[in-house]
């Protein structure tokens, strides 16, 4: 016997293992998408547990093939999980299935109940109980203060039409208001805030937002705006009452959705203003929401 | 070295090539994609020329004529659209406006022809040459394997290519992409039988393959463009492996230079080519200059689709590289990736190894246990997979998103797979060399090979033959399966043809005149899917959800916005009905007015 003989079945051995792991891997794979039976179970465990307020999710996130059982109830369907978001619920169903059939609660939150629904699981989650959602600018857009300009240019937007603020005459994209756009991977609900052009500021003012301990912003551009080659960067700045908390400019083309946490324990009813400039503003589509919880 | 096929080889070639046939048409339930439903629709318009060129040739080839017939889809040439028109003025069941006067809307200028032989459903019928092409593709793989590669070869080569499904479901189109890897094919195997094996005399025959090899490159540049690149591939591969008799020498006052015999093909490519070329494309006949220039501009300039490759919507340049290359071990079936890695190792260890002969012993004699291969062939295989490869994966050329654009280089990919083949079984061999003597017997080695081929065959068989409606959005076990088009972010389908799978859902549950949004799905597919019956008449089509009362979202990246909007204009949590083979989405049914949140089972 050669050394070539023996690397020549060695070589076809591992082929054929190779083979066989992947008859095997098939098979696994299919095997773990659930039938019409396990989504009409897990249709009818959430059902009977169904509370106003409470939130479905698939796992994995993009799994929701079953959806349609789910008419009527508040279900979040986008590729990707947010969990900040649905910390937003008091409970959120999670209904699993392979590859991520088991998902690990995040952290802080706690497993209530796990069922087993042939192919599927259901698992009733809640968020963490000690910091509750005390306020959401998304939630308030209607009571936001809306204006452009500084000093004499100052103009208040005081057009309130489907949902949104605009300058003037009602606008299709220049306005502030409520959409959900595709950022930083999935489908987000947010207040639009597109950038004024020539560096025109724009100011969105919630006064009055009552007492937490973290104000949570979240900012980022559209897709649509990152995959422009158009505009300019956008400065981004929430101040509390006087005092600046955030700043960040958004470069042209970048995508992401920023997280900030400013801490305001103890400060009272806050006045929270958001101002957004750009030079050149086509396609500078900004979103952002801000919470404060307790 | 080369073997003649014999009638045995043909008889085989031939049989794969009938089961391919049947396999594509007891698998036609496949939706209209957005370009054949363009397709059909120029083959439809295209097909009226025939009455004219019948009853009034002179008439026919006027430019009034060739304008009026021709004006549409001028971005690509008319051969295979002439095709499928005609194979659907043939064999298509046409409707009769006299009993079914809404039929009219369906056709083009409101009047269908009259039925001829009336075969097929339309659709099938359009389709017709597609599926011819696309089996007597698989004849011609297993016949230039079993002539260049050997037997063994050759049947996985022609097996791993038949039972591929993105390839499988685009073979059923009436499309370019097939039709044109058949022709290049045709192509790139006339052209290296036109070639003497070095060291051999030109002989008639020779002269027959470089007439055909223009002939078929014609064809193939009547079919799509993705041919111009063939010339410069041969040019290439012959400077390459026949680098050796190029030379220059200083004799007397001048300089002497040696180059190999010139292909006679490349004669033929200058001459019989530009003729058929010419001859089958009408809009070329009366002013060629100006649209060519509108031709090479079109696709130079072409608009650059959406890619989401890897949770990363790409929208402009530059595109990832490696996308045709990681995509398509992605979607090709896992066991076919395994031998053609398997087989490109072993061509390359037998490249460097006969390299190296030339300056060792060791490695001389090592190369002599390697299967004799004809000097040249491998290269040219090599290139021919390589190099429709490469041109996507440049990063400033349009990625589309799908496989489907560099389709004509894996069947020469399968015949790298078919030398994996031959790897596995010299492997068992020497196994059951190893293990006995009644391991050695003919009827145990035939069988241990048809296992192994079995082994390798079914789960690509398998995967093909299952869900063929969305064959465009399988990815294989190894990738992680259909699941990786949500846990990767990879691209869904492509493009338009899920509404196939809504339509049932469409046809019982919505209520009559329903106004119905078909997003991604084209006026065309849907005149089609009404011709084949496939689609409630009442419907009404449209493109505007705020208008109507569902909307039919084609999963794509680049659209979840447009979901997301209309999800809030309809009020809708979830979608109504969803298209999900391996249970990933693919097409999401939204529709107004959803019934009332409850907590309560219905």
């Amino acid at each position: 016997m050669t050394a070539g003989s023996t690397t020549r079945i060695a070589v076809s051995l591992a082929l054929i293992a190779g083979a066989a792991a992947y008859a095997v891997m098939g098979a696994i794979q299919r095997s773990g998408v659930p039938d019409e039976a396990s989504w009409d179970q897990a249709a009818q465990v959430v059902r009977e547990g169904w509370q106003d307020g409470d939130l479905i999710v698939f796992a994995p996130a993009w799994a929701h093939a079953g959806a349609p059982r789910f008419q009527g109830l508040h279900a979040d369907i986008a590729e990707l999980p947010d969990w900040y978001e649905a910390a937003k619920h008091p409970r959120v169903w999670v209904v699993a299935q392979a590859p991520h059939r088991e998902p690990v609660p995040p952290y802080g939150w706690q497993a209530l109940a796990r069922t087993e629904t042939g192919g599927m699981t259901v698992h009733l989650w809640t968020p963490p109980a000690d910091q509750p959602l005390v306020w959401d600018g998304l939630a308030s857009i209607r009571d936001a203060k809306v204006a452009h300009g500084d000093g004499p240019a100052r103009q208040e937007c005081t057009t309130w039409q489907n949902n949104r603020w605009s300058c003037g005459a009602a606008h299709p994209w220049q306005n502030v208001g409520r959409v959900s756009r595709d950022i930083q991977g999935r489908e987000r609900t947010v207040i639009w805030a597109h950038g004024r052009d020539n560096g025109d500021p724009l100011e969105i003012r919630w006064p009055g937002v009552p007492a937490g301990r973290t104000l949570t912003i979240h900012v980022g551009l559209t897709q649509r705006a990152i995959e422009q080659a158009a505009g300019a960067p956008v400065v981004f700045e929430v101040r509390v009452g006087d005092r600046v908390v955030v700043q960040r400019t958004l470069g042209f083309n970048e995508g992401g959705w920023f997280r900030h946490d400013v801490d305001v324990t103890g400060q009272g009813a806050l006045d929270v203003t958001v101002r957004i400039v750009t030079k050149s503003n086509p396609f500078r589509q900004l979103c952002f929401t801000a919470d404060v919880w307790g | 070295m080369r073997v003649a096929p014999t009638r045995r080889d043909a008889a085989v070639g031939a049989a794969l090539a009938v089961l391919t046939f049947a396999l594509l048409a007891a698998t036609l339930d496949i939706g209209f994609s957005r370009d054949e439903s363009f397709y059909f629709s120029a083959a439809e318009q295209y097909a009226g020329w025939y009455d004219i060129l019948l009853t009034d040739p002179g008439k026919a080839v006027s430019k009034e004529s060739i304008d009026h017939f021709f004006a549409y889809n001028g971005e690509h040439p008319a051969l295979p659209k002439m095709l499928f028109g005609a194979s659907w003025r043939l064999f298509g069941q046409m409707h009769d406006p006299a009993t079914e006067p809404w039929s009219r809307a369906w056709y083009h200028q409101g009047q269908p022809p009259e039925t001829i032989l009336g075969w097929f459903s339309e659709s099938t019928a359009m389709r017709l040459p597609a599926l011819l092409l696309a089996s007597f593709l698989v004849f011609a793989i297993y016949l230039f394997g079993v002539e260049f590669l050997g037997r063994r070869a050759a049947l996985f080569a022609a097996l791993g290519w038949m039972f591929q499904p993105h390839a499988f479901w685009h073979s059923h189109f009436a499309c370019f992409d097939v039709p044109v890897t058949a022709m290049w094919f045709l192509t790139a195997w006339a052209f290296l039988k036109s070639m003497p094996a070095p060291g051999e005399p030109r002989q008639r025959t020779h002269w027959k393959w470089a007439l055909l090899t223009g002939l078929a490159l014609g064809l193939a540049l009547n079919t799509k463009h993705n041919a111009f690149f063939f010339p410069p591939l041969a040019f290439l591969w012959w400077v390459i492996a026949r680098r050796h008799e190029f030379g220059a020498s200083l004799e007397g006052p001048g300089l002497r230079l040696r180059i190999p015999p010139i292909p006679l093909a490349f004669f033929a490519m200058l001459i019989v080519t530009p003729v058929v070329y010419l001859a089958l494309w009408p809009k070329l006949w009366h002013d060629p200059i100006t649209h060519l220039k509108f031709y090479i501009s079109f696709h130079a300039k072409h608009e650059y689709y959406w890619v989401y490759y890897f949770g990363t919507l790409f929208t402009k340049p530059p595109f990832p590289l490696p996308f045709p290359f990681l995509m398509s071990a992605m979607t090709i079936p896992g066991t076919t990736v395994l031998l053609f890695a398997a087989g490109t190792l072993r061509l390359f260890k037998e490249h460097l190894v006969r390299t190296g002969a030339r300056f060792s012993t060791t490695l001389a004699r090592a190369a002599q246990r390697f299967p004799v291969r004809e000097p040249g062939v491998i290269l040219f295989i090599f290139l021919n997979f390589l190099i429709p490869f490469a041109v996507i994966a440049h990063p400033k050329v349009p990625h589309f998103g799908g496989t489907k654009h560099w389709l004509h280089g894996v069947p020469f990919a399968c015949l790298m797979a078919g030398v994996g083949f031959e790897v596995l079984l010299d492997g068992l061999k020497a196994l059951a060399d190893r293990m006995g003597d009644w391991l050695r017997s003919r009827t145990v080695r035939v069988a241990g090979a048809a296992l192994a081929l079995l082994l390798f065959v079914a789960p690509a068989a398998f995967d093909t033959l299952t869900d063929t409606a969305d064959g465009s959005s399988y990815y294989n076990a190894f990738a992680g399966g259909r699941a990786a088009m949500g846990e990767l972010g990879m691209q869904r389908e492509f493009w338009g043809n899920s509404s196939y799978s809504a339509l049932p859902w469409i046809n019982e549950s919505l209520p009559p005149n329903s106004r119905v949004d078909f997003h991604d799905t084209t006026w065309d597919a849907v005149r089609m899917y009404w011709r084949d019956g496939a689609l409630r008449r009442d419907v009404v089509p449209m493109w505007d959800y705020n208008a109507a009362d569902v909307f039919l979202f084609h999963w794509h990246k680049e659209f979840t916005d447009i979901e997301a909007d209309c999800r809030d204009a309809y009020h809708a949590e979830v979608p109504s009905f969803v298209a999900a083979p391996g249970g990933v989405p693919l097409l999401d049914a939204w529709r107004r007015a959803p019934a009332k949140p409850t907590g309560k089972t219905p």
